[in-house]
Parts: structure tokens; C-alpha cells; sequence
């Protein structure tokens, strides 16, 4: 499973589980060292755990197992270390086991339902907003399989926190609900955060000029041609060649389900508003935006927007495009605010919300679809999307390629940061599952820029003068999920104990090579106005120290 | 019976095989927790009624055997629908992956074919001496490599390093000079395991077939080492081999999700995998469908080329 979102053009308000996103290879995987640091049994932690025990009446050693999906080494690696952290207090007896993906994943969305007696390890990405990041994971509404709250999690706290953060637009309230959030997150323990992920580019100096990396998944080709954020970048011959990580599956908007499609028309869909590099909403298809009143925004069109299919872009084509998400699976990332669009002119709308949004203007930035859609002769936006975006869909190979093409009739004048026309005039995105493969062809010259090379694997790029490695903090971070239900799992100071006892340094060092930081907490440092570094600080002195 | 009604006998027999590894496949997918609009809501609820809306849109509410009735009809008339997740054609997408799959599985197979009678008849012919010994150690070493893990040294070693071949496919037709001169490499990778396996076989068989008092008259009779092997024994010791071989090309056109991933290779495995992990029912039918006739196909094949062999195969 793959869910989408945390695009420049669309809704921040899904988190997607992330798999194997960077799987090593037979023979070029790493070991884990030997442990030399053994974990003090007296350790507050471990006392946390001994007291928790007998209060429960269970008798050391407590037996479990710690599972991580096969496809994904990283995780299996970190997840080991774990068990091997855990095992070392002499209170657990951890076994592990790594499972396919699709094993896993129905142990993940069944573990509360069946009452596994399960530790189970995954990541999480989300988008601009800390809504996307917590909503899904800890709200009681998510309990799993039809939501992301995996192990049952239900604290009536948290659940008004985190619907107080969704209603309230005043950013400075905002920020305190959520980082009242994160305390009450962190006094639970639901699950651990261990560390949060970071986005890393590999690409061959000779073929592109400069590339800045968009820090969230399925945005990784903004850097092509970003107007609204003042980046764009050059190619050799005019041609760029880049990677997907699995195939394009679907890229009508309201049928959108992952990453791949969301990279693959980011270029080619546009929104009233994008999120730029920094995570500042910026006018897109709109010239200029306005909040009337708690539940009113309006919106002046700029003038000339054509379609890739002729069509030229009225308000008719925005409330068009919002409209219909309902009664589709994705209804809930629009109607969960969106009411209605009020047509003033041609050029001018009003969206009206059903309630106070905080994440709105990081939200609204779905992709803006042309009337044709709705045509049963009109476009397929499913197999072939159109949009107003800089580039239009080209041609496609299934499990193949994804090519696209200049759009010249795009509205963009220029500006000092971006010309007028967009300097590479096609884009491939090929499609290679493999990461070692991935890593090959960038080597070989098959690929200019590789999105998806494992962490493990950059270092040896970062040495070579050919290639140039453009790291940014990403919207990801790695946890672990408590049997919560379970003895003695259902005790906060058992799962407190083994939350002091995680050997997050050691992870981040040993398995993804120092890239990233360590995570006490549910926001990614990504989110600058939200991520406290005092708060992760004083978190740490108070529960960690 | 002619060997004509023969097949085709066969052929109406695998009428109810494929109806039931399709019926069976349906309900095997019904039992996966979630559905395709789970998948397409990334697992993060839908309004309740808005679900019943969509199940009944794409025919989940029926119960299964109703929904399994109605995927047979549209089948017999050539129809696999649409795929509720990608929202395109299933034949269409299968018809573009099934070609890349056929290609590769029989360049693999022929070049097994190719190898392993060869090697088998040189090591059984040399029993106990060292090109025997040799031919068992490369067959063991066949047999043993993961073929993850030879496709991607010999992507490293001929793609990466001597550069003499793309890593990814090239951007022509599949009967073009350029793509066969690719597909040298997933085609070794894909074909070792089988080449030794049937290395194996036939050596087994043959060592046993020469034990045989017919060969030691024929030799006696005079007749030439070459004629003896080749019209005498191989022709009596390939039976073991056929069997293998027909499961082997079977097995072969359902793709090879492993040689697929490491070459970029766009076939049947990879789209399979995909369709389970997305709950993509009429694709997951049809490519399974297409496998299973893949393999009818192949154990009718076996079966004919049996007769054909050893004309003491009645047909009853």
C-alpha cells in the first residue's frame, strides 16, 4: 500500500505509509556490528519496566517479537537493533521475524483486532501541515484497518487536541495546540518515535545544472520548473531522464492513491495555491487570495490560463474540480472542509468551508482538471492527465516510462528566477523498481538523477566529483507500534521504559549512515513553525534524561 | 484414438482446471482483508455511505459467487473489465505486459534447452571422469545461485563496469537487434537455474539409459558411438526432461518477478505483485487466468511431444 499526498499542488491532510523505499541489495547490504555498549539492567528505563511488571504480576522475561517487512533492510536493521536492545535487559525475550510486504501490512491493520502480541516497526510521511502527521496515527476515528491508528490508540485528550488544531486559523494558536499535542503524546506513548527521514537526490553534474529537492514525496520533480516558487533548472541536450520507484498507477486526482502518480503529474497538474520549497502556500493558478470571513476565501483567477486541451481556465473549471470528489474514495480530503464554490465572474470565486480550517491554504491546491473530464468522450484523466501545468503528458510505457513534454502555450511571463519558458523540454521519469538497478543506471549514464538511492548507498556518490547529492529534511519519521492492548504492554511506564531504552543514536549512525535526526516527537523538523527545538529539548530532559 | 482428437480432448478437459483456479483465485482474494477502495483511499476511511455507493458502482455488494458469475460472462466474451484502481482496460494492460513476459520467458527456456542437453549428454557420456565432475559442479552452482543476486553481478560486471550493455531496456521494439542484445543478460539470469536443473535430469536419466542391454547390442552391432547416443538414448532418456522442461516454460511465462525488478524489465511478475498488494481483483483474475492457460498449454505440449517420443504412449 502506498496513500499519496504532502504534493506542492494538492491536500496535506493524508499520511502514507512508506515500505520499501529504500531497499538494499544482497551483497551490499550492511552488517550490524556487534553491541558493545551493553544496556545497564539498573538503567531508569529497565526500573521503568521492573516496576511496571510487578505491578502488572508478570515475571521476567516478558516474550514477544519485533517484525519489520522483508523488502525494507534499513527497517529490518533498525528493528534488530532493538530487539537486540531489549533482549539486553534480560526483562524481554524478543524474537523477530520479517515478513513480504503484503503479510505485514495485514498484521499491521489486524494487530489490535487479532491482539497480536506484536512490536511492529514503520514509517510514516505526511505533508506541510502536523494535521497529516497525527490525525491518522492517534485519532480514536482511525482505528485500524479502516484507518492508520494501528494499535487502537484512544485518549479523549488528544483527540480534542487534535480536531482543536484542524479548526482553528489563528497560527499562533495553532502552534500551541500542537505542541501541547506532542506532550500528551509523548506522556501516552501510543508508539516511539525513533527518526525522522530525510530526502536525498543523486545526479550527474554534467547533465543538470542545479536541483533543489522538493522535501516531500510524490513532489520529487518540482525542481524541473517551479514558477510559483522561483526554481527551475536546466538540463543537458534539453533532455532530462530521472527514475520512478514503482509505476504510475492512476492519475485522475480523485482517484490519486500514490506517490509515483503524484510525481508523475506534478509537473502537469496546477492548483489555486502551492506550497513552496520552504512550506509557504504561494499563488499558482490563483493571482491573489483573500479570507472574507472564518469560512470564506476568495480567489482572482489569472487571465489566460490555457488547458493542455485548448480549454481556457474559468471559475466554472475550479468549482468543477473541487466538486467532484464527492462520492469517491478520496470525498474526505476535500469534504472534509470544502462546502461549496460560488462562481462571482469569470476569474473570481468564493470557496466556502463547512468549519474553520487551519490547514487550508496548504490543502487547497488540488489539481484544477479540465471541463472535458466529465465528457464521456471528453479526456481519460486516469491514463492520460491534463492540466494547465508547464508540461503536458507525452507518452507513457506500462512498468516502463512516463514521458512528458514542454507545454509552450503556459501561462508563466517570467520573472528574474525563471524564464518564461521552461529550459528542459522533455522529461522521462523510467521506472525501475530496484534499487541497485536505479544506482546502475545513474552510473552508467542511463539515468541523469536518481530519487530513490538508498541512504547507505549515497556516500559512495558524495565522494565522486561526477555526481552531486542534494540532501533536505523530509516530512517522514520511523516509529514503533505498542501492543498497547496487551499486559504488559497496556502500561504507560512499560512502554516509557522501553521508549528510554531505544538506541535511536545508534540507529541513525549505524543504519541510515547519520542521515536524518534522532525523533522524540510526531512533528518532522520539516515543519518549522510547528517543530520546536525547545520542546524536543525539554522533552528529552524531562523523559529521557 | 488420433493424436488430433487426442489434443483436443486435452484442450476441452482444461476447461474446468481453468475454472477452477479462477474460482478458487476469487475467493482467495475476497478473503484479504480491505478492497480496492481502501487502497484507493490509502487505508484512511471513507464516509460510510459514500462506501456503499462506490462497492455498489464497482459490484462489490453482490455476493462473491454472483460477483464471480458475472467476471466468467464478461471473460467469455473476451471482456476483463476495467481495474478499479489504474481505471484502464485489463486486457489492454495485460496485452502490453504479456508480450515483454513470452519474450523473455522462451529466450530463457530455449537458451535452458540449449545448455542442459548438451551439458547432460557430455556428463553422462564421461561418467565419473572429470567433464562429468565439472558439468555436476556447474549444475549444483546453477542450481544454488539466487538469480537476484546473478543478475545484478552481471549487471555490474557487463552493464556498469565493461559498459557493453544498457542496464535499462532500450528504447526500441522488442524484436529490434538493439533490445535482443539487452536482454542477453536477464536471459542468462532468468535461464541458469533451469539449464542446470535440466543438466541434472537428463544426466541422470541418460547414465541410466546407457546401463541398458539395447545399447550395449547396438554397440555390438557396429553401429557408430554418435548414432547410438543420439537416436538410441537421448531419445529414450529425454522423457524425464520433457516433463520439466514443458513445467519450466510454464513457470517461466508467469514472469520472473525478480529478474524483472533488477532489469527495469516491464512483464507480467512485476504487475502481478502490484495488483495483490493493491487489491486490483479483474487484474489479479486475468493475469492469473493467463497463467493458468499458460500452463495447460504446456502440459498439453508435454504430452504431445511424450507421444511423439515414445510411440508406446497410448491415448486412452
Amino acid at each position: 500500500m502506498d496513500g499519496s499526498e504532502g504534493h506542492a499542488n494538492a491536500g496535506t491532510r493524508r499520511a502514507f505509509l512508506g515500505w520499501a523505499g529504500a531497499t538494499a541489495t544482497v551483497g551490499l547490504a550492511g552488517c550490524i556490528t556487534a553491541i558493545e555498549d551493553r544496556i545497564d539492567a539498573d538503567s531508569e528505563g529497565a526500573q521503568q519496566i521492573q516496576r511496571g511488571l510487578e505491578a502488572a504480576g508478570i515475571e521476567p522475561p516478558v516474550e514477544t517479537t519485533i517484525y519489520a517487512n522483508a523488502e525494507n533492510s534499513e527497517r529490518v536493521r533498525w528493528t534488530q537493533l532493538v530487539q537486540h536492545a531489549l533482549n539486553e535487559t534480560g526483562l524481554f525475550d524478543v524474537g523477530f521475524e520479517s515478513l513480504e510486504w503484503s503479510q505485514y501490512e495485514q498484521l499491521c491493520f489486524n494487530m489490535a483486532e487479532n491482539e497480536e502480541n506484536a512490536l511492529v516497526s514503520l514509517d510514516v510521511s505526511g505533508g506541510w501541515d502536523p494535521h497529516s502527521y497525527v490525525e491518522p496515527l492517534f485519532h480514536s476515528a482511525n482505528h485500524a484497518p479502516a484507518g492508520l491508528n494501528f494499535n487502537h490508540f484512544a485518549a479523549d485528550g488528544v483527540d480534542e487536541l487534535i480536531e482543536d488544531g484542524l479548526a482553528e486559523d489563528d497560527p499562533d494558536r495553532r502552534r500551541e495546540i500542537y505542541a501541547e499535542l506532542q506532550r500528551e503524546l509523548v506522556e501516552h506513548v501510543p508508539v516511539s518515535p525513533i527518526r525522522f527521514g530525510e530526502s536525498v537526490t543523486v545526479y550527474r553534474q554534467d547533465s543538470i545544472d542545479d536541483w533543489r529537492q522538493y522535501p516531500l514525496p510524490g513532489s520529487e520533480y518540482e525542481s524541473v520548473y517551479a514558477p510559483y516558487a522561483g526554481v527551475s533548472t536546466d538540463a543537458d541536450g534539453g533532455e532530462l531522464v530521472g527514475d520512478a520507484v514503482a509505476v504510475v498507477s492512476n492519475t485522475d486526482p480523485i482517484n490519486m492513491h500514490d506517490t509515483t502518480s503524484n510525481m508523475a503529474t506534478g509537473l502537469l497538474y496546477e492548483g489555486l495555491l502551492a506550497v513552496d520549497f520552504d512550506g509557504t502556500p504561494q499563488p499558482q493558478l490563483a493571482a491573489d487570495w483573500t479570507q472574507l470571513e472564518e469560512t470564506t476565501y476568495r480567489f482572482d483567477l489569472r487571465e489566460d490560463v490555457n488547458f493542455h486541451n485548448g480549454e481556457t481556465l474559468t471559475a466554472e473549471h475550479v468549482r468543477f474540480s473541487l466538486d467532484r470528489y464527492e462520492g469517491t474514495p478520496r470525498e474526505n480530503d476535500v469534504f472534509e472542509w470544502y462546502d461549496h464554490t460560488e462562481i462571482v465572474d469569470e476569474t473570481t470565486l468564493e470557496i466556502h468551508l463547512t468549519e474553520p480550517y487551519g490547514p487550508f491554504e496548504t490543502s487547497v491546491g488540488l489539481p484544477i482538471v479540465p471541463l472535458a473530464a466529465d465528457e464521456d468522450d471528453g479526456v481519460d484523466l486516469s491514463a492520460t492527465p491534463v492540466g494547465t501545468g508547464p508540461y503536458e503528458f507525452a507518452d507513457r510505457s506500462d512498468g516502463e516510462y512516463w514521458d512528458l513534454e514542454r507545454f509552450d502555450d503556459h501561462w508563466f511571463d517570467g520573472d528574474d528566477d525563471v524564464p518564461a519558458e521552461a529550459p528542459i523540454e522533455t522529461v522521462r521519469m523510467r521506472i525501475i523498481d530496484e534499487p541497485a538497478s536505479r544506482q546502475a543506471a545513474l552510473e552508467t549514464g542511463e539515468i541523469d538523477l536518481a530519487t530513490g538511492v538508498p541512504t547507505e548507498s549515497v556516500g559512495g556518490f558524495v565522494d565522486d566529483d561526477s555526481f552531486a547529492v542534494e540532501r533536505t529534511v523530509a516530512g517522514q519519521f520511523d516509529f514503533l507500534i505498542y501492543p498497547r492492548y496487551l499486559e504488559p504492554f497496556d502500561r504507560t511506564e512499560v512502554r516509557r521504559g522501553i521508549d528510554r531504552l531505544l538506541p535511536r543514536t545508534r540507529i541513525l549512525e549505524d543504519v541510515y549512515d547519520g542521515y536524518g535526526s534522532v525523533a522524540y516527537t510526531t512533528v518532522p523538523p520539516l515543519l518549522e513553525a510547528f517543530a520546536d527545538p525547545d520542546l524536543e529539548d525539554e522533552i528529552v530532559a524531562e523523559y529521557f534524561e | 484414438m488420433s493424436l488430433g482428437t487426442y489434443a483436443l480432448r486435452r484442450t476441452l478437459l482444461a476447461v474446468p482446471v481453468l475454472v477452477g483456479v479462477s474460482a478458487i483465485t476469487f475467493s482467495f482474494v475476497h478473503l484479504v482483508p480491505g478492497d480496492a477502495i481502501d487502497v484507493l483511499a490509502g487505508f484512511q476511511g471513507v464516509d460510510p455511505e459514500a462506501r456503499d455507493a462506490l462497492r455498489e458502482e464497482y459490484g462489490l455488494d453482490d455476493p462473491i459467487w454472483r460477483q464471480y458469475l458475472a467476471w466468467v460472462t464478461d471473460v467469455l466474451a473476451l471482456e476483463f473489465g476495467e481495474s478499479p484502481i489504474t481505471g484502464r482496460d485489463v486486457g489492454a494492460t495485460i496485452a502490453e505486459r504479456l508480450p515483454r513476459t513470452l519474450a523473455l520467458g522462451v529466450a530463457a527456456w530455449l537458451l535452458s534447452l540449449a545448455i542442459g542437453i548438451p551439458a547432460g549428454i557430455v556428463a553422462a557420456l564421461n561418467h565419473g571422469r572429470p567433464a562429468d565432475e565439472l558439468t555436476r559442479l556447474g549444475a549444483l552452482a546453477g542450481i544454488a545461485t539466487p538469480n537476484f543476486w546473478l543478475g545484478l553481478v552481471l549487471l555490474f560486471i557487463f552493464g556498469v563496469h565493461l559498459g557493453w550493455v544498457r542496464v535499462t531496456p532500450p528504447d526500441a521494439g522488442l524484436a529490434s537487434l538493439e533490445m535482443l542484445w539487452f536482454m542477453v543478460l536477464p536471459t542468462i539470469t532468468l535461464g541458469t537455474a533451469s539449464a542446470a536443473l535440466i543438466t541434472r535430469l537428463l544426466r541422470a536419466s541418460m547414465a541410466r539409459e546407457l546401463q541398458k542391454a539395447y545399447v550395449r547390442t547396438a554397440r555390438a552391432k557396429g553401429l557408430r558411438e554418435r548414432t547410438v547416443v543420439l537416436k538410441h538414448v537421448l531419445r529414450n532418456s529425454l522423457t524425464a526432461v520433457v516433463t520439466v522442461a514443458g513445467l519450466q516454460l510454464a513457470i517461466l511465462v508467469d514472469g520472473a518477478v525478480v529478474v524483472e525488478q533488477v532489469f527495469a524489465w516491464p512483464g507480467m511478475g512485476q504487475l502481478v505483485v502490484d495488483a495483490v498488494d493493491q487489491r486490483d481483483v479483474p487484474l489479479i483474475q486475468a493475469s492469473v487466468l493467463v497463467i493458468a492457460v499458460a500452463v495447460v498449454l504446456a502440459n498439453l505440449l508435454v504430452d504431445l511431444v511424450y507421444a511423439a517420443l515414445d510411440p508406446r504412449v497410448r491415448y486412452r
